[in-house]
């Protein structure tokens, strides 16, 4: 599940080992995910899948909803492995 | 990895994962002799869940060793300081302020984690953004209040005030490079501290595209000759890292991406972060004196291609063919480092004896036993032999570094000497040059033979005014190549080559005739055929064997069988050369004539004018289209060699 990966994710930007996701987690509700957290994760997120986000993504990606949503509309359908 | 079983945290155990998380990643860890950066740290994060601190410190360490990830390096950088307190501590320690252009949030815990994997404990200050200047001009700043060993300036083209396009480039430059020399200063001055500068990347868009080069005042050539001033300006405490290199080695579009400068004031996209860290951080223990001394080789597929104890002399690959030109240039570029300063051992399993052979007997060795400061042959175990050599060399194992192309003895040397870093060769010598330029720690901060340097200097001055004069005439071009052939006998030594060059020369080959290696062998041993080959050399490069002649003598005739060139030599006159050679071997065996036949191929028919240029005369035309020709050696003499000096084997 892209879920699972993108949770992997913040566990490492965030620096947080028990850290838990969910569609609807919000940015200004998780500890550390700030504008710089941002930039980092969705570069992390840029890495892991092969995609690209438009700087105008990086501002309207508020919640891990939005940031599926938008690894789907690029066409990552799920978990893939890593190499 | 991670996504092999998610953390257990928040899913129920699945008993179907026979396997911990921890267990799995350990288990692909160890089928990689490199282990990708990730899976470090996901090795880390599970000894840190059991509570094992120092061998969870041991493999975050380990991820500063792949720089192709970002968020391994982002993760463990922050990982790091809650459990590098449970490592041994290092002897060595560094104050490190980061005074940036750009946001530095990213790089400076990164430097941390770079230094720290290279042995140094380390303290970082991170100055507040793009206050580098008030920092370091206001005394009474936090950056002094910090103390700093080490400041690294970590700048960007964009800081620069170079307009796009300068009327007056030479002052513009001047007063740029002293913005930064002041800074230089004031921190050498009121710290005490030694300077790293990170110099400036060219952005890859050029408004003046290639016109951008003549124009002195464009601001690229300007960012450019602002690198160079800088370089020169550089006293012994400046240490510089090469910036527009680094953007060059990953790639200008990787190393710029404006997404992060218009969001974050990121100058440095994400990705190329971990290498600016990583060669940040080699600077720096350079600077400490942490550099490795010494590269223990191994000889049999390391320094040269096949086994020498099995394929003899004549049978291993150096110099010639693709294989051999791999190794040579591996051996070329530990004559390289060898020029920084770096000592060159080896330790190899062979006979002592026959891992002499290619030093002494080969031709195309690039490296000499002389080039070697410590030379161990045999058959102990190789771990025993590096201490050994280590102890002679009155070098802590922490000097040197390990390579050889099998992962068994690297494996043996990284088991047994943890404090000595091997080197990871590809299975493709033309790989090596690059697996071993990738190794950080063989930076040297300064050239300390300042006369080789000069001598140097003097050569490459005179070098230039002969470039100048070559490119008048031709007969100034040939003489100024300083060309030095060797023309003997087909030996053991090069038949190999000869038969390869028979088999393949197209473009400049009289007869184009494809002798075996058993036909040419049969006409060695007859005293009828004479055969030679040229290997030539110049002033640039050293070409082996490129020409091959057979001739046949027939009472007074002596028959041109074959006469060929390799294609890098056409049109350098070592025909001549080749022909004045026949005209001596037709005289010492009493023959008066020298006979030849042309051959036309589908391929360009260059060697026909051999025959056209040096006086031999048309005899016949024949029905296939050959010709025959002929030369009196007698009545004509000796055919001329003007530009070829020929030097004894």
């Amino acid at each position: 599940m892209i879920i699972d990966e993108l949770e992997d994710i913040f566990r490492d930007v965030l620096n947080d080992d028990r850290l838990s996701l969910t569609g609807d987690t919000i940015q200004a509700e998780l500890p550390g995910w700030d504008s710089l957290a941002q930039v980092n994760a969705l570069f992390a997120v840029e890495e892991r899948f092969g995609v690209r986000f438009s700087t105008r993504e990086f501002q309207r990606i508020r919640t891990i909803g939005d940031l599926a949503q938008s690894l789907t509309a690029k066409g990552v359908t799920a978990s893939r492995p890593t190499a | 990895m991670s996504q092999v079983a998610p953390g257990e945290a928040t899913r129920p155990f699945d008993p179907a994962l026979t396997e911990a998380p921890l267990d799995a990643d350990l288990r692909l860890a160890a089928q990689l002799e490199a282990p990708p950066g990730q899976l470090c740290l996901d090795i880390a994060r599970g000894y840190l869940r059991q509570g094992e601190q120092t061998t969870a410190g041991q493999w975050l360490l380990r991820v500063a060793d792949d720089v192709d990830e970002f968020r391994p390096w982002l993760a463990g950088a922050a990982l790091l300081p809650s459990v590098v307190g449970s490592l041994p501590a290092p002897a060595r320690s560094a104050r490190i302020a980061v005074l940036g252009t750009y946001t530095t949030s990213q790089l400076v815990p990164m430097i941390g984690l770079a230094v720290r994997r290279f042995g140094v404990e380390v303290e970082l200050f991170e100055g507040d953004y793009a206050q580098h200047e008030q920092q370091l001009l206001d005394p009474g700043s936090t950056f002094y209040a910090f103390a700093p060993d080490y400041v690294v300036i970590a700048a960007h083209e964009g800081a620069t005030r170079l307009s796009r396009l300068e009327g007056d480039p030479e002052s513009a430059v001047a007063a740029e490079a002293l913005r930064w020399t002041s800074l230089w200063r004031l921190a050498r001055e009121r710290a005490g501290c030694r300077i790293v500068q990170h110099l400036f990347a060219v952005r890859p868009e050029a408004p003046f595209g290639h016109l951008g080069t003549r124009l002195p005042g464009a601001r690229d050539t300007m960012i450019h000759a602002l690198n160079a001033r800088l370089s020169e300006e550089a006293g012994d405490d400046v240490l510089l890292v090469d910036c527009e290199r680094l953007a060059a080695q990953v790639g200008k579009r990787h190393w710029f991406d404006d997404r992060y400068w218009h969001i974050a004031k990121q100058a440095v996209a994400l990705g190329a972060l971990p290498l600016l860290a990583r060669q940040t951080a080699a600077v720096v223990a350079a600077g400490i004196g942490l550099s490795k001394k010494c590269i223990v080789l191994d000889l049999d597929n390391t320094l040269w291609g096949g086994v020498i104890g099995e394929d003899g002399v004549d049978g291993i690959a150096i110099g010639e063919g693709p294989e051999g030109e791999a190794f040579l240039a591996f051996q070329r570029f530990l004559l390289d480092l060898k020029a920084t300063g770096i000592l060159l051992a080896v330790c190899s399993k062979n006979n002592p004896a026959d891992a002499r052979l290619p030093f002494d007997q080969h031709p195309d060795m690039a490296v000499r036993l002389d080039d070697i400061v410590a030379f161990e042959a045999g058959w102990d175990h190789k771990p025993d032999v590096i201490r050994r050599i280590a102890a002679d060399l009155g070098l802590g194992l922490d000097s040197l570094i390990f390579v050889d192309d099998s992962p068994f003895e690297r494996e043996a040397v990284r088991r047994e000497l943890p404090d000595v870093d091997v080197i990871v060769l590809p299975s493709d010598p033309s790989g090596y040059v690059r697996a071993l330029s990738e190794y950080p720690l063989l930076e040297s901060v300064r050239l300390t033979d300042d006369d080789r340097h000069r001598t140097a200097q003097y050569q490459a001055r005179k070098r230039a005014k002969t470039e100048e004069a070559a490119i008048s005439d031709l007969p100034t071009f040939w003489r100024s190549l300083d060309m030095r052939a060797t023309i003997a006998p087909i030996d053991d030594l090069r038949i190999s080559r000869v038969a390869q060059l028979i088999a393949k020369t197209n473009q400049y080959n009289l007869t184009t005739k494809r002798h075996s290696l058993d036909t040419l062998q049969q006409m060695r041993r007859s005293s009828q055929w004479v055969h030679f080959y040229a290997a030539l050399r110049d002033r640039f490069a050293d070409h082996g064997v490129v020409a091959v002649v057979l001739a046949k003598e027939d009472d007074s005739v002596l028959e041109i069988d074959t006469l060929l060139m390799s294609c890098r030599v056409i049109g350098r006159t070592l025909e001549q050369a080749l022909l004045s050679r026949l005209c001596i071997e037709a005289l010492d065996r009493g023959c008066t004539q020298l006979r030849g036949r042309y051959v036309p191929t589908a391929k360009i028919a260059l060697a026909n004018e051999l025959f056209i240029t040096n006086g031999f005369i048309l005899v016949s035309e024949n029905d296939d289209g050959s010709t025959d020709w002929h030369y009196d050696v007698a009545e004509q003499g000796l055919i001329q060699n003007d530009y070829v000096t020929i030097e004894a084997l």
